[in-house]
């Protein structure tokens, strides 16, 4: 299922991220699709990946040009090659990229038993390697002009002691690590470089999620329901935006409050 | 003596029962005596003290009616297996709501009475006694007149649900239920109405007809999100025409076709009737394993109440089909499936109900479920639910038996195949890249899982009481009461005025709970 519209207005120009060029990946999925239609609200440029999902994609498309600039880009993020395409193609149409949003995941339930290195290997393309050779060339342009915004939706699994597969949760492990090692590494050149660690969020990876885990973890949420989309995308929003100053290699939980 | 009871599981008349008890020579008894419980006389229904005795390596239910003689009815051929079974006991599950005071003693409370063990796990809801057919096996006594009406069954449903919560099943049954000129209304009212997804299989249970012969029937009924629940005796020609009085195999293959057709879950369930159809029980597990629309195969060994129990058979004795008889049965004529694969079901009393659950493996073949996990899991996993769903107790039995499979020393080579099987199930079921519903979750899970069951009804020769007051199988009553299965059906039904408005009233009446005392508790 596709994310619906976001039904909120901005004033012209008054946006978070007015005429901030954004690349976003994964932007035909719930979360996805939200941080690309919120950061359009706010003013921002807003180019996005998708992969499988046509229908969504257009979705977003057309949310995304309600309020400006739309870039669709369809590419998959296993291909090494992807990642060069994908930034040359914006930078082609925009002359650069303001704000990178890693946000691009797969997720599979296999035990940890059966997992094979194929299957690790598949899922640390997506969701950790392009976002590393994602962000490697989004920073070019970004160091050069010594202002720039990364953020890496990563998930509580990164961190906490909850059930998922492990190679997703290892995934989300490295995107953490990366956004804290970066966050040093190029602090100086005016990029502040974030992650969120999504709970469960509805039209996410939740329907990877058994009913039953679901359930415990709404039990566990002190909000007692899911995430809208929506509420990760603001979030992002503020870390992309340059009223962002000081928060600089962390790791942000939206999870509704849930037992840590 | 009434005839028709059968005089062969009469062992004595009123006169000879005397006799009976008199001291043989030797004084040796021949059977040894294992429990005592309490049933009914066959003859005039009055409730009866009875023993459960072991005589050869089987199990026999001994009765004595003052006025009609004693009786013996062989309740297991396998004593070993009767015992053994026995053991396979869970906690029952508390329904929300009790609707009658213990005053008289089982089974003349009913229901359900504070005394009762077990909530409701498969209720049925008989929404009509207008039948097309007259089978000679049916279990019940249609008489062509009583229709229920919307608000009547909303009533029930509504109570149903106020007593219970949440429902894995309701069966709505008859007479054909299909024939109920409101029955879409009914179907919508449970899955869209105000309890939408407090049920989560309408099951109705249906000869088929209306789903072979009329394509506009079936096409609605595939929209409506029911369950045929399809009686499906034979594959043969000539059986139906014994047990349903009519030939009915081609219809039923028309059903079928329009099952796979229209992609309708279905489930099959066999009456099975020793000497007519006992040799087809592979044959229709073959079937059931093959449709991907069937999740599970029930079969009914024939009691002889209603209408069947009164003419069927002129004597119920050595027609009778039980439990162990059942799973050797099935072992013999799959080759594959052995009785030990078969536990009983722990929400009900042993007796009642056993099953198995298949899992399919990569190339297409079935392995159960008891082959590769824990069976005291797997009982946990069974315990006092109809269906196997997907909760904790599921996910660590199987994810225990994938452990322990990896982790064997010696790993043959169908261990590896059911552990590539359950990775491949995980791996389609929950991934981000073909995002599935819940719905869609539970139909794929029904694709790559099926259950065979055995449920045995009882009937006036081996009612048992210790067996009632466990059954999790109940009829819905139109003012929302909930009637064990086979207290109903030997013993309220005759009297039901739904379907006999001129019987006078059972005597002495379960004394009701009234609605100010259940809202107090």
């Amino acid at each position: 299922m596709c994310a619906g519209p976001l039904a909120s207005a901005r004033t012209p120009g008054a946006g978070l991220l007015t005429d901030q060029r954004m690349l976003v990946t994964g932007g035909s999925g719930g979360i996805g699709s939200a941080i690309c239609t919120v950061a359009a609200r706010e003013g921002a440029r807003v180019a996005f990946t998708w992969s499988t999902n046509e229908t969504c994609a257009k979705q977003t498309e057309s949310q995304v040009l309600a309020y400006g600039d739309c870039l669709a880009i369809h590419a998959d993020l296993r291909d090494r090659s992807a990642a060069a395409r994908i930034v040359g193609s914006v930078e082609q149409a925009w002359g650069g990229i303001d704000v990178l949003v890693n946000n691009a995941a797969v997720s599979e339930a296999i035990p940890f038993i059966l997992l094979d290195d194929d299957e690790v290997d598949e899922l640390f393309e997506v969701n950790v390697l392009s976002a590393l050779r994602l962000t490697r060339l989004s920073a070019k342009s970004m160091i050069r002009q010594k202002r720039g915004r990364i953020v890496n939706i990563s998930s509580i699994t990164g961190s906490r002691c909850i059930p998922g597969p492990v190679h997703y949760a290892m995934s989300k492990g490295a995107l953490e690590g990366m956004t804290r090692s970066l966050a040093h590494e190029l602090g100086p050149y005016g990029i502040l470089v974030n992650a969120i660690a999504a709970g469960i969020y509805e039209g996410g990876l939740k329907t990877t999620i058994p009913e039953r885990h679901q359930a415990r973890y709404l039990d566990a949420c002190s909000l007692s329901r899911f995430g809208r989309p929506e509420e990760c995308a603001e979030l992002v929003c503020f870390l992309a935006s340059s009223r962002n100053t000081y928060v600089n290699g962390a790791v942000v939980f939206s999870d509704g409050g849930t037992l840590g | 003596m009434e005839a028709h009871w059968g005089e062969e599981s009469v062992i004595s008349t009123q006169s000879a029962a005397s006799e009976c008890c008199a001291p043989r020579p030797d004084r040796q008894r021949a059977e040894a005596f294992f429990s005592y419980t309490r049933s009914i006389c066959p003859t005039c229904r009055d409730v009866i003290d009875a023993h459960i005795v072991f005589r050869d390596g089987r199990v026999l239910m001994q009765k004595k009616c003052p006025k009609h003689g004693a009786f013996e009815t062989e309740v297991s051929s396998d004593a070993q297996y009767y015992v053994e079974s026995l053991g396979y006991t869970k906690p029952g599950t508390l329904p929300l709501r009790f609707d009658t005071r213990v005053a008289h003693g089982c089974p003349l409370d009913c229901g359900l009475c504070e005394d009762h063990l077990q909530h409701t796990c498969s209720p049925i809801l008989e929404i009509n006694d207008v039948c097309d057919l007259t089978c000679p096996v049916c279990i019940v006594r249609n008489q062509q007149g009583y229709s229920m009406s919307l608000e009547s069954f909303q009533h029930a449903v509504d109570k149903l649900i106020e007593a219970e919560g949440e429902l894995p099943i309701l069966l709505l049954s008859g007479g054909e239920p299909t024939l109920h000129p409101r029955f879409f209304e009914f179907c919508d009212y449970v899955l869209r109405g105000p309890h939408a997804g407090k049920v989560r299989r309408l099951l109705i249970s249906s000869h088929g007809r209306k789903i072979a012969n009329n394509p506009r029937f079936a096409e609605r009924f595939k929209q409506s999100g029911a369950y045929l629940s399809l009686q499906l005796d034979s594959l043969r020609p000539g059986v139906y025409d014994k047990l349903r009085g009519v030939e009915l195999l081609d219809m039923k293959l028309q059903c079928l076709d329009k099952v796979k057709e229209l992609d309708i879950p279905t489930v099959l369930v066999p009456t099975i009737s020793k000497g007519d159809n006992c040799a087809e029980l592979g044959a229709l597990i073959e079937l059931g394993l093959g449709l991907d629309q069937v999740s599970s195969i029930v079969f009914q060994p024939m009691a002889h109440t209603g209408d069947g129990g009164d003419g069927f058979h002129t004597n119920p004795a050595g027609h009778r089909l039980t439990m162990p008889e059942v799973h050797q049965l099935i072992e013999e004529q799959t080759g594959w499936l052995r009785r030990e694969h078969f536990h009983p079901v722990p929400c009900s009393h042993p007796s009642c109900y056993t099953a198995t659950y298949l899992f399919r493996l990569r190339d297409g073949r079935y392995v159960p479920l008891p082959e590769f996990v824990d069976v005291r899991q797997y009982l946990d996993a069974m315990t006092n639910q109809a269906i196997l769903r997907t909760d904790d107790k599921l996910e660590r039995m199987l994810l225990d038996a994938i452990t322990e499979l990896w982790s064997a020393t010696k790993v043959g080579e169908d261990s590896q195949l059911v552990l590539h099987s359950l990775k491949d199930f995980l791996k389609q079921t929950f991934n981000s890249r073909n995002p599935l519903t819940p719905v869609e979750i539970e139909r794929r899970t029904e694709l790559q899982s099926k259950a065979i069951f055995i449920h045995s009804f009882m009937d006036p020769f081996d009612l048992d009481v210790a067996r009632l007051k466990k059954c999790c199988t109940h009829y819905v009553m139109p003012d929302g009461r909930l009637m064990p299965g086979c207290s109903y059906n030997n013993l309220y039904r005759q009297s039901d005025p739904r379907f006999f408005p001129k019987a006078q009233a059972r005597t002495p009446a379960p004394v009701l709970i009234s609605e100010s005392e259940i809202l107090d508790a």
